[in-house]
Formats: C-alpha cells, structure tokens, sequence
C-alpha cells in the first residue's frame, strides 16, 4: 500500500527524502529544501510534518535522535531505493525527451 | 469600548476557506480569534491585515485532554518555525495566522491536503452527521405518520407543521453537509493531481436562516402548546438543557484531567445515555403522577373506584357547547362532561366538540354527541383534506406489537346533504356487517364537520337542519 502511495514522488517528497541522506532535524528539513532548491521548492509545515510521519511509518526514514520535541530522521535503506528508483524514473523520461527532440531536429 | 466579541459558528467543519476569508476580514476590523466552538470568541487587538490558516490534525478529538499529544505540539512547532502564530484550537481544529504575507502557507501539497481532512471528517465529523440525519429521519416519519393518519387535526396545530419542518430542515442541513462536503472532496482529489488547491465553501448565511427558522419551530411549539401540556414541554426543554450542560461539563472536567480520549468518550457517552434515560423516567413518572399537569380550566376533578379498590380521578368538564345532545333528543342525565377545544394554523383551524356521560356511569345509557369541524383556510388543501376525513376510520391505526386496523371496515358513503343544508354528505357504513353507523361527514365551502354519538340515532330532517345551521353556518 505504502509503496503503491508513494509509486511516483512529487517534488516535495523528493527534496524532503534528499534533505534526510544526512541526519537532519525535522523542524530544519523546510530550511534545508530551500536551500537545496535555491528557494524554487517551499514545503509548508502541515505538509513537512504529515510527510515526515508517513515515510517514518512506511519505513522510508527513520527517527535517529529525539531532544525533546525536536525530533531527528535520517533516510534508510529503503527510503534510498526509492529515492533511486525515482531518480531511474526521471533520467528515463528526461532520455525519451532528449531522443525524441534530437529525432525531430 | 467592548475587549470581547462572540460570534455564532455557522460555517461548515470541513469550510477551511470560508473560515479563513472570515477570520481575515474579522482581524483587519481589528477583531482576533481566540476561541473556537459552537460560539466563537474574538478579543480587542489591533486592525491589521493577517493571513490566517485552518489546519486539521486528525489524531486529536473533541474529547482529547486539554494538553495536546507530544505530536499535535510538534506539529504546532514547524508552524511556528515557519512564521505561523497558533490563534485558537478545539478538538481537531486549530487557527493559525502569519503577519507575514511570504510566509510558506502550512500546507503546500494538495492532495496530502485532502487526505488529512478526509481522516479527520471520517474520526468525528461524519459519524456526527450520519447520527443527526438519522434521528431526524427518524422523527420526520413520526411526526408524518401523524398527518398521514389524520391530516386536519395535524395541519390545525401550529406545533405539528413547525415539527414536520424542523426536523425535515435539520435532516436537510446535516445530509446538505454531508454531500457538500463528498461533492468538495471529489473535485478537490481532480483538482490535487493537477497540484491545484480547489478552494472549500459553505453557506454560513442559509445555515443561520435555517438554525433560525428550526429555534422558532421549538418556541411555536412551546407558545403554542396547551395549558396543560407546556409544564410538560417546559420541564422536558429545561431537563434536556441540563442534560446537555452536564454532559458538555463532564467531557470538560476529564478533559482537564488529562483522561486519554477513549476514556472520555466512554464516560461522557454513559453519562449522557444515563442522564437521558432518567430524564425520560424521571418526565413519565411526574405525567403519569399528574404532577406537570395543572388542573384544567372551567372544570371538576371526580374520582371513580374500580372493582379492583383502584382509582383514577376525571374531569367533568362544562364548556359552552354550539351544538348540545339537549338540542336534540330529551336526556333525564345531567351529570354531563362538555368539553371544547380549539386548535388553528395558518392552514387550518379546528374545533372539537364533546358531551360524553362521566366515567362510571355507563349504566345511565344517557345519549352522547361529538363533532369535529375543521375549516381549511389554505384552500388548495381541501380536497387533500376530505380525502383525509374520508378514510379517517381505515387510517386509524393502533399498533401493539403489530400494527392493527380496528375500523378498517368503516367506509364513508355518499349520502343526500339537503337536509343538513351541506354541500355534500356522508354516511358511515360498516362494510363488514352491512350496517350504518351514527357517523356523519358534511362539507360546505372549505369547511368539514364529523358528527357521531348516539344521540344521533333515528334523527329527524328538523334535527338534521339544525345540526347543519349549528356546525357549517361560518
């Protein structure tokens, strides 16, 4: 089921799961995703905080460190995988764009 | 000037940007939310132009302890991280504002959108609606079944309409609620994978018009009522206030303590159910001991004992009558109970009439009248009317156990209407045994009259013209 939710990613899951390859707090990942994306991605904190609890629950990222309410998460091996499936899935599509725009021209 | 302002909530649970526009308009006039609820409260502060946000957190409850769950504050944390300042919270719902016109909006991604709020309805919300549609189903079918079985004595009492319309009207709101919201839902989940936030709308307006109208049935039906039975109605609205604020103050209390949700539901739950049932026991034992029922007017209480030693106390009434057994037939008895009532709508009015022997003294054999005349003053409801007083008799049901039909074989028959000076007359004939009964049915104009008793037995045309002059001259 999990899987099936998160068969493709949006861009907003993208960035959050990227933020987390390094152990980061979940209050920072918003800052982190600007800054990753030079301020083009802005995930709000409703967003962050529903997100953050279903790749926990789904096994995609994992709680490291909790100091109080400030709670840190860090990507594991699955939520990698499909991170790296995603990112399959994008070259593929930026590939078919790319041959079929060279066979036009 | 006034630090505090309260507000009727007339917005929709899931009407996120209803309440957000509102909210706008209500801080710009310099007026912030700081309490949720049925009533809303606003305190004094400076008119300044604040973006709010209405976010739902589906794990919270309306019966959560008042310290919100380590995750609700944590999720209240990345708010505030992101600018949002908490105005207000109940239950699932909290309000959030931001002065800050670049400040991330809390939810950035649709469809997550959609799916948190739908979580949440799904916990509370719609099982509220489904529960108050179906009691007001329920009790629609009640109150029809009463203008099924005899529709002029129902259009006739004020109180009877007002019933059928308020719970027709709440049964409306809480389904319109209901699919409002799935009609949202649906388009919002089309609009989401398009990445696009599909705004919410309610109708705070028709929702006041209509709470309006469903307050003024209840205090129709309470002015409306009669001496007799507005004690009645009156200790059943005060009972069910305080069942409410008991209720309402357990759900408080726990909350305060900190007990857990299942907890409170629990407890609160059986308090109510218990609360009810003892006010239900409480009202029915106080009916039948007579204590909520005033002694009647222009009346004289007596007191039979039955075979058993038991006894039971009446009441001889002695109201003028228009037309009496007297002006018909010679009666030694005299020891007669004349009762009328009267009852009026906007639809139609109705008197009753009945002079009936005392209980007890059914050896006297003395002769009996009673009439009902019913003027139906909406017009286009007359022949709806008759119909209605024709097939009274068959209509009349009693249900015990199974629903049984006494008098099914009791048909009006059309007879000649001159001598009674109607427009039209009926007779009541027993299917069954092939006789007539001492019933009648007349017409004129819009107006009904339903005359028995045996002391209209082998009535003579003279009688016959002054039952006629008595019950259908307006």
């Amino acid at each position: 089921m999990a899987r099936e939710k998160f068969g493709t990613l949006t861009e907003q899951m993208f960035y959050i799961l990227l933020a987390l390859r390094d152990e980061c707090c979940g209050m920072d990942v918003m800052a982190r995703v600007s800054e990753l994306t030079g301020g083009r991605v802005a995930v709000g904190p409703g967003t962050l905080y529903n997100l953050l609890e279903q790749f926990a629950a789904a096994g995609y990222i994992e709680e490291t460190r909790a100091e109080g309410r400030r709670r840190s998460y860090r990507l594991t091996a699955a939520g990698r995988t499909l991170l790296e499936n995603e990112v399959e899935r994008l070259r593929a599509l930026l590939c078919d764009y790319e041959r079929l725009m060279r066979e036009e021209k | 000037m006034r630090g505090v302002k309260y507000e009727l909530n007339s917005y929709s649970f899931y009407d996120r940007t209803g309440i957000e526009r509102h909210l706008e308009k209500m801080a710009a006039r310099g007026w912030l939310i700081e309490r949720l609820g049925s009533i809303w409260r606003y305190r004094r502060a400076e008119p300044k132009k604040l973006r709010f946000s209405i976010v739902y957190y589906p794990d919270s409850s309306e019966f959560a302890p008042e310290q919100p769950s380590e995750g609700e504050l944590t999720f209240w944390d990345y708010c505030a991280q992101a600018g949002w300042v908490r105005a207000a919270h109940r239950g699932q719902m909290s309000v959030f504002f931001s002065g800050d016109e670049r400040a991330v909006p809390i939810d950035t991604d649709a469809a997550l959108q959609v799916e948190t709020l739908h979580e949440t309805m799904k916990r509370e919300q719609i099982t509220s609606y489904l529960i108050i549609s179906g009691i007001a189903l329920w009790q629609l079918v009640r109150v029809w079944r009463g203008f099924a079985s005899d529709l002029t004595a129902s259009l006739a009492v004020p109180s009877e309409l007002f019933g059928l319309c308020d719970w027709l009207l709440l049964m409306l709101l809480s389904l319109g609620e209901l699919g409002g919201y799935y009609l949202w839902r649906r388009r919002a989940k089309r609009a989401a994978e398009a990445g696009q936030f599909l705004p919410t709308r309610s109708h705070p307006g028709l929702q006041r018009a209509i709470l309006a109208l469903v307050l003024l049935g209840f205090g129709v039906t309470i002015f409306d009522s009669s001496r007799t039975e507005r004690p009645m109605l009156l200790v059943g609205l005060a009972g069910v206030l305080l069942v409410y604020a008991a209720v309402q103050g357990t759900k408080a209390v726990l909350k305060r303590r900190g007990a857990g949700t299942g907890k409170n539901k629990a407890v609160t739950y059986a308090v109510s159910f218990a609360l009810s049932f003892a006010l239900m026991f409480g009202i029915l034992r106080a009916e039948r001991a007579g204590v909520l029922r005033p002694e009647p007017e222009n009346a004289t209480p007596y007191v039979v004992e039955y075979s058993g030693g038991d006894t039971t106390q009446y009441y001889a009434y002695h109201d003028a009558l228009p037309l009496s057994v007297q002006d018909l037939k010679k009666t030694d008895y005299d020891r007669y109970s004349c009762e009328l009532s009267e009852s009026a709508s906007a639809l139609a009015a109705q008197t009753v009439g009945k002079q009936s022997m005392r209980e007890g003294d059914g050896e006297s054999n003395a002769l009996e009248l009673s009439y009902r005349v019913t003027d139906v003053r909406f017009a286009p409801l007359f022949s709806l009317c008759l119909r209605s007083e024709l097939s009274y008799f068959q209509n009349y049901t009693i249900t015990f156990y199974r629903t049984h039909h006494p008098f099914r074989n009791l048909v009006f028959r059309e007879t000649d209407a001159a001598p009674w000076g109607a427009e039209r007359a009926w007779r009541l004939y027993n299917k069954k045994d092939g006789d007539w009964n001492d019933t009648w049915l007349l017409t004129r104009g819009t107006r009904i009259v339903r005359v028995n008793g045996t002391a209209l037995s082998g009535l003579g045309e003279a009688q016959m013209a002054l039952i006629g002059e008595r019950l259908l001259s307006i």
